[in-house]
Order: structure tokens, then sequence, then C-alpha cells
């Protein structure tokens, strides 16, 4: 009886609707109640009642999709955020978001659903003001070759307030389609702001076995870099990263301060851990330091009537003003947060797939930074770590024809058409006034990633391979001052491959022969991977896996290339047959390539444009033998 | 002399393989693990196993592989999803594995496919080439446009179901766009149903007319079991009369469709008298019959709960009329 009941509810309570439909409105806040979520805003994983006070609408059902605030507050309708700028009257639900400017109504947000008219997916950010960021614009960096939308759990803009509402106000005008035919242009646009977007995604990217990111991973939209993996998010003793320590524990909201620093990131989980320390996935995380509120101090001003309705959005805004400090940033575009003591960037910060071991800089090295409107002039010295030597400038001198972009004479008005030569003195001192208004897009700025200095590290004065201290010198008008000293390793000295062979000797094989087992000698202070190929008689190559030092611990590879180096040792069976199945006599070539894990540098100062390369230097060896097929 | 037997074995495999003619392989209808009839589902997130490696040699468990009893990888992501060309791992939303043998698996993922207008996350997939946009799901209930799809499970005789799919799959997703209320036309001509759940409560002017924890029937436009019926009484669960949503995230059930056998997962978790997380597998209004760490035990992960997003059980139900005639002796020796 139950069931056909509903059959003759359901299309009645249809009619019922449709009849008052003419006489409602669809629930709506308006944009005055957005200063409700100036410093705290949030969504929940799924709907409910409330039994608190009354929303301004008189809809006691809270939607997944809305935007809620403090004291049981509605932001924002699910219809409010979408009605109005992108003509959608469903609600597709809330799915990240964060509110950038109460005043001006601008609300950065994704949905769950795609849009019922195909103007957006659920992967786009979405922006009140119209705004439509195609989801594979903010992916572009990580995705090679094949781009598809990946999803958006999760957002948090980082730059100066300024800079990311003049940003907002830029991209009003650019339609959805550009992203899709231009995705490259949002993270060159990110810089010219000076900002950055952090997000997650729905899915992990990338082979299986080999994630590029994780769900569960906080993404750089700018550089193209996980700025916290899933296993920094959460406190040690969490299980969290794969394959670092096996579950991946996703990323379902984030939120941080505007300046970007880690240790403010604010996040939750896509699963809840029951161990200590334990944590729901409706749960206030801090980053590294787990729960800092419980999902229940969120919701229980509305007394719901269940304790967790789950956490899908966070915004937390919570102006902190900081004293400018001028400081080195990156290092050959790492975050100096990411170089450890031994002066390589940690395990797993650089590459794509990312090394899993430290990794030393080399070549011509960018250093990046800020420089505060007080320092008069600035440079960057270094010397040999634990010494007590001299520090050693590094300058750049005009003649190396540094060219940086500057406003034309003509078209009048700033278009960043123009170019000017920039370098040091011998000194190495750079003039900072000009730095900035070279940099800063406040300022009319058109290189906002400008190095402050490019070492040539292979140069360096005790040699290309050693452990440097790199230090920031400022001067103002009170003195000179130096930043926190940094730790730089450098690995200048490419690998050494050799294959085991006799010059003057054509050894000769047979099938009996086969698989045959090469022998061979692989040295560099930072080694990576090899790899050995095998081709003949137009057959084509075959190539064997990629192997990197940690992958079997019973090879032998270790991470200074083979065991008992100079001694030949096994590396890997070869045989004729993985060319074709019934080889020709002919002679055959293997080859062995082996990698260092060096993040090589390079520099073009004419186009002002620096180049980073993990993993790239590498050295090879070839050996041809004879094979004859067994009769 | 065993390398004489080695050599002799290589030699005949070789020459076994130069025999088979190089369509024979990729015509080969491919199977599913056996166990994977009994029990299918997937996790929220991915996981490492530090159980029995999976037969591919890769210890990563996405949360778009469908896994099976004792640590089975019933199928990886690619495996389901590669069969629309698609190259990358979607996610895996819902699953109901129809046919064992014949690698038949209903299932919808968790992305769009990246093949521009080829399938949305929402719209119901098959192995057999079969997509079913959602709107097609949703026609009865007049929603028009794609709400998600969060769980599904195939209602009716299997035979019917098999035919169902067969005359399906002559239909483009295009087809089904331009005629939408054909899906529920042919459930009924098939006497079969696809119960299911949406990623979101679709409302007209904001009355839900369904909520995403509701259970759906494609074929009668109806609320099969609300989510208040899913939930026991003492679960606030179902708007607006009992306060909370707590969503639908999987679901299974018998082909009879009996409201009874109806085994589900929620979107929250509960903490209350009676407790369960978004993981456990929940039976119809009765509560936690199976732990989200009884499901995934076994790959001996490094946390208990993964959650649990996708669900297909065998559930048919036991032939207790062959029960009949031994309680009628009871009853009748008890009055006796």
């Amino acid at each position: 009886m139950q069931k056909p009941v509903r059959i003759i509810a359901l299309p009645v309570a249809l009619m019922l609707i449709l009849l008052l439909s003419a006489g409602l409105v669809h629930g709506q806040v308006g944009p005055d109640a957005l200063k409700y979520c100036e410093e705290f805003a949030f969504s929940t994983e799924e709907d409910f009642v409330t039994q608190g006070p009354e929303p301004s609408d008189g809809n006691p059902i809270i939607s997944d999709g809305d935007l809620l605030g403090p004291n049981c507050e509605v932001c924002a309708r699910n219809y409010d955020l979408l009605h109005d700028t992108f003509d959608v009257d469903q609600d597709l639900g809330l799915d990240a978001a964060d509110v950038i400017d109460v005043e001006n109504y601008l609300v950065a947000f994704s949905t769950e659903l795609d849009s019922p008219h195909g103007t957006f997916t659920a992967g786009d950010l979405l922006v009140t003001n119209g705004a439509i960021i195609a989801n594979v614009a903010l992916t572009h960096l990580f995705q090679v070759g094949y781009k598809y939308d990946i999803g958006l759990d999760a957002l948090h803009f980082v730059g100066d307030l300024g800079n990311i509402i003049a940003f907002l106000g830029e991209i009003q005008q650019i339609g959805r389609d550009f992203w899709v035919q231009n995705p490259g242009a949002l993270s060159e646009m990110l810089i010219q702001y000076d900002i950055d977007i952090w997000f997650s995604t729905e899915g992990t990217l990338g082979p299986v076995d080999a994630p590029v990111f994780l769900d569960g991973d906080l993404l750089s939209a700018r550089y193209g870099i996980i700025v916290a993996p899933n296993k920094d998010l959460l406190p040690p003793s969490v299980p969290a990263g794969i394959p670092y320590q096996g579950v991946d524990f996703g990323l379902d909201a984030v939120t941080g301060i505007r300046v970007g620093d880690d240790p403010q990131i604010h996040f939750s989980t896509e699963i809840l851990y029951q161990n200590e320390p334990s944590f729901t996935d409706g749960d206030m995380l801090k980053y590294g330091d787990g729960v800092v509120a419980k999902n229940i101090d969120l919701i229980q001003c509305f007394e719901p009537m269940a304790g967790e309705l789950g956490l899908d959005a966070l915004s937390v805004n919570i102006p902190i003003t900081r004293p400018c400090e001028s400081r080195i940033t990156r290092i050959a575009g790492v975050d100096v947060a990411d170089i450890g003591l031994d002066g390589m960037a940690m395990t797993g910060t650089v590459g794509s797939p990312a090394i899993l071991a430290p990794v030393p800089f080399g070549g011509w090295i960018d250093i990046q930074g800020s420089i505060c409107p007080d320092v008069d002039r600035f440079r960057v010295l270094y010397r040999l770590a634990g010494s007590a030597n001299p520090w050693t400038p590094i300058p750049v001198e005009a003649a190396r024809g540094w060219e940086v972009k500057v406003d034309a004479f003509f078209p009048p008005g700033p278009d960043c058409l123009g170019t000017a030569g920039w370098s040091s003195d011998v000194s190495g001192w750079y003039n900072a006034s000009d730095y900035r208004n070279l940099t800063y897009p406040v300022l009319g700025g058109c290189n906002t990633d400008l190095a402050l200095t490019v070492w040539n590290s292979g140069a360096a004065v005790n040699g290309g391979d050693e452990l440097y201290e790199v230090v920031l010198e400022t001067e103002t008008a009170l003195g000179v001052f130096s930043d926190t000293v940094r730790l730089v390793q450098l690995d200048n000295t490419p690998p050494i491959a050799e294959l085991d062979k006799q010059p003057g000797t054509c050894d000769v094989y047979s099938d009996d022969d086969m698989p045959l087992m090469v022998t061979a000698r692989i040295t560099d202070t930072h080694f990576y991977e090899s790899q050995l190929c095998i081709t003949g008689d137009g057959y084509g190559t075959h190539c064997y896996t990629l192997t990197t030092y940690y992958d079997d611990p019973g090879d032998n590879l270790i991470e200074t290339g083979t065991k008992n180096w100079p001694a030949f040792v096994d590396l890997h069976p070869v045989d004729t047959h993985h060319l074709d199945p019934n080889p020709v006599e002919c002679g055959y070539t293997v080859w062995l390539t082996a990698w260092e894990r060096t993040l090589w540098c390079k520099f073009n100062f004419p186009n002002n444009q620096a180049y980073h390369y993990p993993g790239h230097r590498h050295d090879w060896d070839g050996w041809t033998f004879d094979y004859t097929p067994t009769p | 002399m065993r390398k004489l037997v080695v050599w002799i074995a290589v030699g005949l495999i070789l020459v076994l393989i130069t025999l088979i003619p190089p369509g024979l392989v990729t015509s080969q209808q491919p199977s599913l693990p056996a166990e994977c009839e009994e029990l299918a589902f997937s996790t929220e997130e991915d996981f490492l196993t530090y159980g029995p490696e999976p037969p591919d040699g890769n210890p990563i468990i996405s949360d778009g592989d469908l896994l099976g009893p004792n640590c089975v990888v019933c199928a990886r992501n690619l495996d389901l999803v590669g069969l629309f060309d698609v190259p990358a791992d979607l996610g895996l939303d819902a699953a109901d594995v129809i046919d064992v043998e014949g690698y038949l698996v209903a299932f919808s993922t968790e992305l769009n496919s990246p093949n521009v207008g080829q399938f949305t996350a929402g719209d119901l997939l098959v192995t057999d080439g079969n997509i079913i946009p959602n709107v097609a799901l949703t026609d009865p209930f007049g929603a028009g446009y794609d709400i998600g799809l969060d769980a599904l499970h195939f209602v009716g005789a299997m035979d019917n179901i098999l035919a169902f799919l067969d005359e399906a799959k002559q239909m483009t997703r295009d087809d089904w766009l331009a005629s939408p209320g054909t899906l529920a036309q042919m459930l009924a001509r098939y006497e079969v149903d696809i119960w299911f759940s949406t990623e979101e409560t679709f409302k007209i002017v904001d009355v839900p007319v369904f909520l995403d924890g509701d259970l759906l029937s494609a074929r009668d436009g109806v609320i099969v079991a609300g989510n208040n019926d899913l939930l026991p009484l003492s679960v606030p669960a179902g708007i607006p009369n009992r306060g909370v949503d707590f969503g639908l995230d999987a679901v299974t059930g018998n082909r009879a469709g009996d409201e009874g056998w109806i085994r589900f997962s929620t979107e929250l978790l509960y903490e209350d008298e009676l407790n369960f997380t978004d993981g456990d597998v929940l039976k119809y209004g009765n509560g936690v019959i199976r732990t989200n760490q009884s499901l995934v035990l076994c790959f001996e992960p490094k946390a208990d709960f993964l959650g649990l997003d996708a669900l297909h059980m065998a559930l048919e139900e036991r032939p207790t009329r062959l029960y009949v005639p031994v309680i009628l002796k009871i009853v009748e020796e008890a009055f006796q």
C-alpha cells in the first residue's frame, strides 16, 4: 500500500508546487547577507532543517549549496550565488568557496553539479562577478599532453587582496572558452598579479602507479606545484599520503591567510580517521596539527537534529598584517620551506613524477624573493657552509644582457611592450627602488617574478659541488641587514655511465646466450635513475624499465650510482628477441643512460626566463655486439 | 636437462602464439573474477594495500577501482572507462555487477568524460557501451537537468535486464537526450527498473521533490525508499520531518526489488545511540550490518576507514517456502 500512496502523492505534490510557483520566489537572502561571512564561511555536505533561528527568507531548510556563516547566518542561498550571474535556477551544491570581498559581493566558488546550460562544469572556478575559470586552466601546469577536467574540491586565493580583486576584475571579461583554448594564460596572469590560487581536485592525476598529485594534495595554479601534500597537511601520526604512508585522506575544503603561510592552512578531509588523533570529515583541521573545531562547533547554532553534517567548503578571512620582510623566498623555483638542512629540495617536492629523494641544485640558479619599500639596495651573497670565509656577492653585470619588460614609449599607458636592461654593479648590488617598480603590479611592474639575482653555480669559488650558505643583504637608511641564511647543495658534475666492454673486441652471441646480462658502472653524487635500451637492424628500439635507485633495494643501484664503484656490476638482462621474435644475424647495440637528480637550471637573460629541469642531466654509453641465431 | 625442457616449452609457446590469429585476443570477452558477483565496492579515497598484491603488481588502490571480497581487484578504473576510450581514472561513484561472466557492470564516474560530450559523471554507463544520460533517469520526476548519479541498482528478472540493456545499446546518448521519456517506457516494457540516487536534492521553488538521500525509481518516477525509511526511526533522517538528509552514497539489493533487501551507505556519519559511519553497509531501516573496516580489512590498509562509494551485493531471498512444511510440522506438533 505504501508505494501506490507515494505514486499518487508525488504528482499531487508536483501539481501543487506548479500551482503555487507563480506566487512564490526562490529563497534568497540578498547581497547584504554576505557581510555575515566576512570572517568565516562554510557549507555542509548535506541538507538539513534548522531548528535554530529562522533564516531571513523564512525557509528553514538549509541546503548543502548554501553559504553559511557564524551565528546561524545564511550568507547566501545557492540561488543567490548562481541565479543572477549565471542564470541558473537549480541548486547545484557548493563544493568550495572563498569569500574575497564582502563589499563588492565577490565570492569564488565551485558547484557539485555542472551548469544545466552547459556554461560551466562542477570543476570550474566561478566568481560571483560572472568570471569562470575552466578547470583545465587550473591544472594546466600539472597535465602534460592529455588534459581533462579533474574536478575542484577546495580553493583559496593567496596574495595581496588588492591584486586578487584586480585579477578577478580583469578575468570578468574573459569567457570560459578562452581558458579552455589558452589554459597556460592563467599561470601567466597569476604571476603578473603576483597572486596564486590554491586548490584541490576531485580525482587523483596521473597513472595509478605513479600519481602526479593526489586529490588530497593542495596545489598551486600559479606554479604547478604541490603546495602541501596530504602527508604534510595531517599530523605525522596519521598515515596520510600515497605512497609515503598509505592513504589519501582527500582535501574537501581549504582556507588560510592571504599571505599563503603553510601553518595557517585550515582544511577538511574526505574521510574520517579513528585512531589518535581522531577526526571526522566534517571537522576543521589545521596544517599538521589536527582538529581545531569539531563539526558540531560549526553547526550547533542551527540546532540540527544530527551532530555531524560534513564540511564541503570553508573560508576564513581574518586579516593578518605582518611587517614587511625582505627575504629570499625561492631558489630555482623551490620554496625555501621545501629546502632541507642538507641544502637540497626535500623528497617529493621536485619533479613530475616527484623525485622521491633529496634534490641538489646546479647550473644558473635564479633566486627569488621580496624587497620591502624601505630598502635602498640589495644583493645576494654566498660562502662555503660552516666556514668563516668572506661572503662572495652574486652579481649579474650589464654585459650579461639581462632584459626585462617595461612599458613602451608608444602606445601610451601600461602595456609592458618595451624592454630595458637590468643588472647589478660589480659587487652584486641592485637598486631596490627600480626592482620594486619592475616587479610590483600596483606600481605598474611588468616582471612579477623578477629574480633577485642569478647564480652561476658552476663557477662557485669553492667548487660547483659543495654545500653553500646563501643570504640576502639589504641596505636601508638604518643600515645593512641580512635575511635568514639559506643552505644550497650544488651538484655541477654530470654523472658517468659506462658499459663493461673491451675496445677492439666484437663479442659474438647466439640464442643460447640470451637473455644477456649487461654489466655496467655508474657514478654521481646524487644519482637518480638509469635505463637500458637495445636496437639493431632497423627493428627500432626496445627500452627496458626506467629504474630509480630507490625502486628496488635489492638491485645494484644506490643513491650514488652502482654499488662498489668502480667495479662493473650486473644491471639488467637484454635480449635480441625483445626486438623481434626471430632476430636476424646482425650487429646489435645496447646503450645505457644514467640521470642525476640535480635540479638543473638555465637562465635566458635576454628573455628574462628561468628554466628548471629536475633529473635532467645524464650520461650514456653504447656497446655493440654480434648476434647469430642458433641454426 | 631442466634448461632443455624450458626451451622446448618456450618454443612451443612461441609457436602457439604465432598460430593465434591477430584479432582473437581483442575479440575475447573478458570476465570479472567470480568473487565479484558476491560483493563489489569502491572506496571514497585511494590507498595502498599492504595485503596481497594485485595481479597487475600495483599496490595503489584507486577510489575508482572496483574491489571484491578477499582483496580481489575486480576491475581497475581504466578497465571500466577504457571501454569508452578514456585513458584516465575518473573515479567510481556507483556500481552494479550484473553479469560476472559477461563482464557486464553498470556504473557511474566521479568526473565527466574527457572526451567532450561523451558522458557526464551523472550518466549511467554499462561496460557493454551503454550510456544512459542522467536526464533520462530523472525524466519521470521532471528534473530536466543533470543532477548527478550517486548510487544505482537494477531490479527485475536477469533475462529482462539483459534484454533491456541489449535494446538500450541501440540508443545513442543523443537519442536519449532527444527523447528522455523513452527510458521509463522501455523499463516498463521489460518489467525492469533502475533504482538510483542523485548527487543533489531536486527542488521546485525551494520545495524538495526528492532528496539526494532518497532511493528513486527511473521507471515509475517515485521515491522507492525515502531517506527516512532507509534509516532506523531513531535516526533523524529525512527532510522536512526529521531534519537531516543523510544522503545515499551507494545502494544494492536483490533483483526482485524487495525493500527489506536494500543495503546502502550514507554521505554522513551518525553518532548517537545508533552509530554508523558513511563507510558502513547499512540495512534498510535497521542500521549497520557490515562495518567499513570489515570490507577493507583484507587489504591491510594503514587506516581502518576508507569510505564506501559504490556497492554491489548478491542478495537473493532464500527459498523460504522450502521451510514452510518444517514450520507447519513444528506448529502441528506444538498443538498435539
